[in-house]
């Protein structure tokens, strides 16, 4: 898994590839720990180079998203496609949080 | 059915996925297909690994193959008795704040797979998969 950060305006863009996986998946939470400790609260996470996601993946999103919103920060979705939008659509990930196209739709919405 | 038995640890994941997409491959199933099933295999196989051998190393079989447009996967271990499958499903209409975190693996399994069965047999734990490539 690779991810790459971009600043843009108050929201932090995460561009997650490859695969989130059990070896892997931590390192989700782990960025974005990371970033929240410099004062980022908002989030757009693009799925879009994603190939692969597990429930340790999901388990990973969802830690994170628990502590943003202890932060009263905000995570969005974009970008979805093939087996993790079935993943997140099947483990109600999809309703759960706000899902969108593409990475600018999602920063209308920041 | 082919069969690749290997150590019960992490490392052993990538060679069992491939081994079963392989065979997914040779039988002209999508891409999509073989990554679905990738997890399915993760989902089980992370289970077995962290909790059948507490007491230390095991072996996990998996035996596979394709037949009648189905593949079928038996997955062997001679650890602990444990039925992974024998939990209720999550309640995935929650919220952030009420979802508890993990216990969607198994939820996932079963909604790839068109059967997914546990047997206590001879002192092992076995899982039968099946899925309808049709």
């Amino acid at each position: 898994m690779e991810i790459v950060s971009k600043q843009e305006g108050k929201a932090q863009v995460l561009l997650v590839k490859g695969r989130m996986d059990a070896v892997t998946a931590p390192e989700f939470e782990e960025y974005v720990n990371s970033c929240t400790a410099k004062g980022a609260t908002a989030f757009v996470v693009d799925l879009g180079g994603l190939e692969y996601i597990s429930s340790a993946g999901l388990r990973s999103i969802l830690a994170s998203a628990k502590k943003l919103k202890a932060l009263n920060g905000k995570i969005l979705f974009c970008g979805l496609q093939g087996m993790v939008k079935e993943v997140f659509d099947i483990s109600g990930f999809a309703s759960m949080f706000s899902v969108f196209p593409t990475a600018q739709d999602a920063l209308q919405k920041v | 059915m082919d069969r690749l038995a290997l150590p019960a640890v992490l490392e052993s994941m990538g060679a069992f996925q491939e081994f079963v997409t392989g065979k997914l491959e040779r039988a002209g199933a999508a891409p999509l297909v073989c990554t679905r099933v990738e997890m399915v295999l993760e989902e089980l196989l992370t289970n077995i690994i962290y909790y059948a051998y507490p007491n230390g190393e095991g072996e996990i079989a998996l035996d596979c193959g394709v037949k009648d447009g189905a593949l079928r996967i038996r997955i062997t271990d001679s650890g602990v008795p444990f039925n992974m499958l024998d939990k209720p499903d999550p309640d995935t209409t929650l919220s952030v704040d009420e979802r508890a975190i993990g216990g969607l693996g198994i939820f996932l399994v079963r909604e790839v797979m068109d059967e997914v069965r546990y047997e206590r047999k001879n002192d092992t734990n076995v899982l039968h998969l099946t899925l309808s490539l049709q």
